[in-house]
């Protein structure tokens, strides 16, 4: 069987776009998510339980069904409720980044809670309030302590939004699939999706190594 | 005290709810706009050249655009959400080589039929047991998503049924042995084996069943379906219609 090269060469313009695409829905995604994740890990740890309660229902909510059925529910239900269409940009953002949110959330509260109480317990004494205890004091260290799993969060999320190609939006996997109805290579293109996929993993996988030395060495 | 704060926490947290779904740029549906969807995997009927959408449907939208004055958008979607889309107002139809059907006429409309195919099935060019629809019954068979075919596939015993999102994975799967059939419209088998160079596959020569293709429309829009079908008849009469159809059917038939 023969390797079509030059068929990869021809559509490699097209693919990159897309790769381009699948990197902006990427960072806006998971940039919305962070800033929804650190609002909810706050909210988790609050000594009020009814925001406790509505922020372990997002949670749970979110991390129990498939980004699939989300990105459905928000390009399809949304518009019914109102009254308006949705442009798949914005329903596929606003589903990987409330998708997003709830897990970068987890990592938060795991990273605020890996820092010892005491360090709560001493500000509060020097007289900063609970705000600026988790502002100055308990933040900065968690947020080191939460450098890879982010970055972890960042590739599956890389990865997972090839499933907003089911809303036709073109992003990687859905130039992939029209480059293929028209060629038939499904070997050569694949396999190029795949290396740029991989080239992508494997870059910020790399940042985040630099990040955590950055951040660890003294 | 503790409840207001509660109340104004639950407000504040569904405004911001409201806040997100709302940002960016909403688009009210355009009087002066039709907007089209397919699935643009499926030549000849449509499928993308570059970042460009060709194909049958696309002239024929285009097509009715210009008969009604209209403005015409043309989108790409998975199959399986054209209906969904159109139901929900995000798009206006769905011109995407779609058979008209009963279940699907309980959930939209379609325009008055404007071609013809016959549903065939693909095999391996050595499979001499796969003559009729008789012998679908049993076998693995790979179809599109939501598809006549896979209705047709799924009522046969002991059949397994394979659904694909796009023709090139059904038929990727067929020349790797993993299914024994292929459903397809005629004209979709003889483009992708032809101008697909599949040379080790095959149409069986026999219709298993005669579809109708329509254009969709939400059941709300009809002043749309009946623009649509004056547009049609209009194009059948002047000979826009048959010019289209040499363009995108003259070499393969």
């Amino acid at each position: 069987m023969g390797f079509n090269w030059s068929l990869i060469l021809d559509n490699l313009p097209l693919l990159l776009q897309g790769a381009l695409v699948t990197v902006k829905i990427t960072t806006m995604s998971v940039g919305c998510g962070f800033f929804i994740g650190m609002l909810v890990a706050l909210a988790n740890l609050s000594n009020l339980k009814i925001v406790r309660l509505l922020a372990r229902c997002y949670v749970d909510i979110i991390r129990g069904t498939p980004l699939l059925v989300q990105i459905f529910l928000i390009y399809f239900a949304l518009p019914m409720i109102i009254g308006s269409r949705i442009d798949p940009f914005v329903a596929a953002v606003t589903a990987c980044s409330i998708n997003s949110g709830a897990y970068v959330s987890e990592i938060f509260r795991a990273g605020i809670q890996s820092i010892d109480k005491g360090q709560m317990e001493a500000g509060r004494s020097l007289g900063l309030s609970w705000a600026q205890t988790m502002r100055y004091i308990i933040m900065p260290q968690a947020f080191k302590a939460i450098i890879p799993p982010l970055g972890n969060e960042f590739i599956a999320m890389l990865k997972d939004s090839s499933l907003v190609s089911v809303i036709g939006f073109e992003e990687l996997t859905r130039r992939g699939q029209l480059i293929i109805a028209k060629t038939y290579a499904s070997f050569e293109i694949w396999g190029t999706v795949a290396v740029i996929y991989l080239i992508m993993t494997v870059s910020i996988s790399q940042l985040v190594a630099y990040l955590e030395r950055r951040y660890n060495i003294k | 005290m503790k409840l207001k704060k509660s109340l104004a926490l639950v407000l504040g947290a569904t405004l911001m709810i409201g806040v997100f779904a709302g940002c960016g740029s909403e688009q009210a549906p355009k009087k002066d706009t039709i907007k089209f969807a397919a699935e643009t995997t499926y030549p000849p009927f449509e499928f993308a050249d570059g970042d460009k959408y060709q194909g049958f449907d696309v002239d024929l939208a285009n097509a009715i655009g210009k008969e009604t004055g209209k403005k015409v958008e043309f989108v790409s979607m998975g199959f399986d959400a054209l209906i969904p889309a159109l139901q929900s107002g995000q798009i206006d139809a769905i011109a995407s080589g779609m058979v008209i059907t009963k279940e699907r006429l309980e959930k939209i409309d379609f325009s008055d039929p404007y071609y013809q195919v016959n549903l065939i099935m693909v095999v391996k060019k050595d499979n001499n047991t796969v003559n009729g629809e008789a012998d679908i019954a049993g076998k693995t068979v790979a179809a599109q998503i939501g598809t006549t075919g896979a209705f047709l596939a799924k009522e046969k015993p002991g059949t397994t049924v394979k659904e694909f999102d796009t023709i090139p994975n059904m038929l990727q799967d067929l020349e790797n042995g993993n299914v024994e059939i292929v459903m397809l419209d005629e004209p979709i088998a003889k483009y992708f084996i032809q101008v697909g160079n599949m040379a080790n596959l095959k149409i069986v020569p026999v219709g298993l069943q005669s579809h109708q293709l329509g254009i969709g429309v939400a059941k709300n829009n009809p002043e749309l379906t009946k623009e649509i079908n004056a547009a049609l008849k209009k194009m059948k009469d002047n000979g826009e219609y048959k010019k289209l159809e040499d363009k995108w059917f003259g070499n393969i038939k």
